[in-house]
């Protein structure tokens, strides 16, 4: 009983291991997937939107660039229709104007970043004034004197000193807009870079520990099952020395210690089963008068005697009878069945004669007479075998009675 | 091992990793920005407003693109020694770039050459380096082209005065290197102007107007000073009866000027044209006594010198020299946004963060 608790808690604590790792190899591999996800969806989104963003931003440079050379062919009076330059321009701006809202509906700016975009826009629009001014100043004047040349002049100088630095700063401040983005890019891949090499330490880590984890618990199995094993082996052990003592201890119940031969026990639980189906002789015989050696020699000197006598029987009647020791010098023959009723009675007379031999005990030459009683057992007669036994000793005291050194035959039961 | 021992084996195995795993991802949050570098930005004087909005663009440049910038400067232009010192102590912090401001001397320019001997790029803003600064390496300059600020307040005059009257110049310097051409650019543009007119006008137009045209009666030096300049007012206002413009060409002598204006109440007859910004000017703008001023942009200097800087490290294509443009600002672009953001750059940007957080807060 004790065993099997013991054997229990070692199971529970082995499961116990099990789940442990199992969960904690679940949740880490988990954990690892999402940081993986949010990684990849935080570098793809980091790099959709600085590149929309840069790119919005860019156009704007570009179309900066393109009305700065509008204006540079209206000042270089190239054209006889300077107003398609100026309705050019004009539509740079539009563009400009798209751009601007493109990038900032596009992606999640910092406050640096919109802080410098908004400069940058301030300088955009400062230009954009000046080129409405100029474009106004220099259309009206061409339209109304027809005389331009005072009016390029003035303009060379005005684009020189103070629309083309305008334009410079605008197109520096959305440059650094660029950078700025790009620099927070350049943060944001950081990051997940990081994260990567994170989640692919910590799953080294949990590879480790769930590879450690695994052959403890392998240990902890192999440990339990030897051990399980050597209480198998120490059970069945246990089990047949107790089978052996069983054994033993049912053999002693059925033999007398002193003959060796089987007793009363033997006898009843051999023929009780008998009583109602079969058909047999029986007889019992006694020494008669054998309380006088057990008082002249004592009861070790009897003793002996009668297992001498035992042995004898043994040797001479063995394949004729069962027989038993049923009391100290009492011995009762089971014949077999190949047995006659008349072989019986003649057996009968040659084991009396038998016993009433000369025998030497303990250098002491004995002999004393025994009597007998014998019985044609037929199914039914008796209802146990004490009741037998009852009838063939009256029948033996009867024999005794008469001077012993006889057999009586067993009648009408 | 007995079955206690080996629990608390794999337990302390299991918090182990948990910590490592912990410590990582803290340290992958709060991973600090690493700075690209140190520039060190070195200016001609401190205190003025000027030099203030230079160190923001320049502060500003470095926190946008990751850079430590030190920004520093002597107490006045006098002390060239201290300039010098800063640049040798830059030389020995081993900053990456130098964005300079340099006083025109000897000593500072050969500090300068120092400087490049380290290999350090040197941006310079404001102005260039005494002439005695050769470099072998490229010249970069971030600056204000102040003969076309001259220029634009020449052309201003035209059309404020009609081009008509005579104009008092009060130049705060007698020293073409320290003018910088504020007072050249003035009068070539009003030349100009005035060949245009005689082109235009040259049959037509009677010797009486003529006479009348818009020209330049007098030019007096004032060290800077703006009582020298009141006087100086004063005098002019007194000696020319058809006076109808003053150019100023800084700070102190546009205050002495308008001080002079406004005490005699002639602000309809006598229209004033500065140099530079100061919330004195500003006050007379508003009072309508100042009809002008040409504002040059230190924070785009700052900004940019530290900009170009990045750039020269990264490798990348910049120009030669940028001009970061002067603004003509009046009583009717005042409170335009980007008039606001060349006059007061730090306020202004700190007015729009806190009015984005506000929209945001809502």
């Amino acid at each position: 009983m004790a065993k099997n608790t013991v054997t229990s808690a070692q199971t529970e604590h082995k499961n116990g291991v099990f789940v442990f790792a199992g969960i904690f190899l679940a949740v880490a591999t988990l954990a690892f997937m999402f940081v993986l996800y949010n990684s990849f969806t935080r570098t793809k989104r980091a790099y959709d939107e600085t590149l929309s963003s840069i790119e919005s931003i860019s156009d704007i440079n570009d179309r900066l660039l393109t009305i700065n050379r509008n204006l540079l062919m209206i000042i270089a009076n190239i054209s006889s229709h300077p107003e398609d330059y100026y309705t050019d321009m004009e539509r740079g701006f539009v563009a400009i104007d798209k751009d601007i809202n493109d990038y900032l509906n596009n992606g999640d700016h910092s406050e640096m970043e919109l802080a410098r975009f908004n400069q940058a826009r301030l300088f955009i629009d400062q230009y954009h004034n000046q080129i409405t001014s100029i474009g106004m100043h220099m259309l009206g004047s061409v339209v109304d004197t027809g005389n331009a040349a005072g009016n390029l002049l003035e303009l060379r100088n005005s684009y020189i000193q103070e629309v083309h630095p305008v334009q410079i700063t605008a197109s520096e401040m959305v440059g650094a807009t660029i950078d700025i983005a790009e620099i927070e890019t350049q943060d944001k891949v950081r990051r997940v870079e990081i994260a990567f090499y994170t989640a692919e330490v910590v799953l080294f880590v949990v590879a480790i520990v769930g590879e450690v984890a695994i052959i403890l618990a392998a240990r902890i199995t192999k440990r339990n099952r030897e051990a399980l094993a050597r209480q198998a082996a120490e059970i069945e052990e246990a089990t047949a020395k107790f089978k052996h003592t069983k054994e033993k201890a049912n053999e002693m119940a059925y033999l007398n210690i002193l003959t060796g031969m089987k007793n009363r026990y033997a006898l009843d639980n051999d023929l009780s089963g008998r009583l109602e189906t079969d058909q047999f002789n029986i007889a019992v015989f006694d020494m008669d008068n054998f309380r006088s050696i057990n008082d002249m020699y004592g009861y070790d000197f009897g003793d002996e005697y009668l297992a001498m006598l035992g042995e004898r029987l043994k040797e001479e009647y063995g394949n004729d009878a069962e027989i038993y020791n049923i009391t100290g010098n009492e011995f009762c023959f089971v014949f077999n069945k190949e047995v006659s009723d008349i072989q019986a009675t003649r057996i009968a007379e040659r084991v009396i004669q038998t016993l009433a031999e000369w025998y030497t005990v303990l250098n002491l030459n004995v002999q004393l007479t025994a009597s007998g009683s014998t019985c044609h057992y037929l199914p039914g007669d008796c209802i146990s075998v004490a009741a037998l036994l009852v009838k063939l000793d009256n029948v033996l005291r009867d024999a005794k009675r008469n001077g012993g050194n006889m057999v009586l035959q067993v009648v009408g039961i | 091992m007995n079955r206690k021992g080996k629990k608390s084996f794999v337990k302390r195995l299991v918090a182990c990793t948990l910590a490592f795993s912990m410590a990582l991802a803290t340290g992958t949050a709060c991973g600090k920005q690493e700075s690209h570098g140190k520039i060190s930005v070195i200016v001609r004087s401190t205190g003025a407003d000027y030099w203030e909005y230079c160190k923001q663009g320049a502060m500003d440049a470095g926190s946008e693109l990751r850079y430590d910038v030190t920004y520093e400067a002597p107490m006045t232009e006098a002390e060239d020694n201290v300039q010098v010192d800063l640049i040798k102590k830059a030389i020995t912090d081993k900053v990456d770039a130098l964005v300079i401001s340099p006083l025109d001397t000897v000593n500072v320019a050969n500090a300068l050459k120092e400087v490049q001997q380290a290999g350090i790029p040197i941006i310079m803003i404001n102005n260039e380096a005494d002439s005695s600064f050769e470099t072998s390496g490229r010249k970069i300059c971030i600056a204000t082209n102040t003969p076309a600020g001259g220029s634009i307040a020449a052309r201003q005059a035209k059309t404020i005065t009609g081009s008509v009257g005579g104009i008092e110049v009060l130049a705060h310097t007698s020293d073409p290197s320290v003018d910088n051409g504020r007072l050249s650019g003035f009068m070539e543009e009003l030349a100009s102007a005035d060949d245009e007119d005689d082109k235009e006008k040259s049959e037509t137009e009677t010797a009486a107007a003529d006479e009348n045209a818009l020209k330049i009666v007098n030019v007096d030096y004032c060290n800077a000073d703006s009582d020298i300049a009141y006087q100086k007012t004063l005098e002019a206002i007194d000696k020319y009866e058809n006076l109808s413009l003053i150019y100023a060409t800084n700070e102190n002598t546009s205050v002495g000027a308008c001080k002079a204006i406004a005490e005699k109440k002639l602000e309809h007859q006598i229209s004033v044209i500065g140099f530079d910004s100061s919330s004195t000017q500003i006050q007379y703008l508003m009072d309508g006594v100042l009809d002008g001023m040409i504002v040059q942009n230190p924070y785009n200097m700052g900004y940019l010198g530290v900009r170009y800087a990045h750039q020269v490290l990264e490798g990348k294509e910049i120009p030669d020299s940028i001009d970061t443009g002067v603004t003509y600002v009046n009583g009717e672009n005042y409170s335009q946004p980007g008039v606001q953001l060349v006059l007061d750059p730090v306020n202004y940007i700190k007015n729009q963060v806190n009015a984005d957080n506000s929209e945001e807060g809502k």
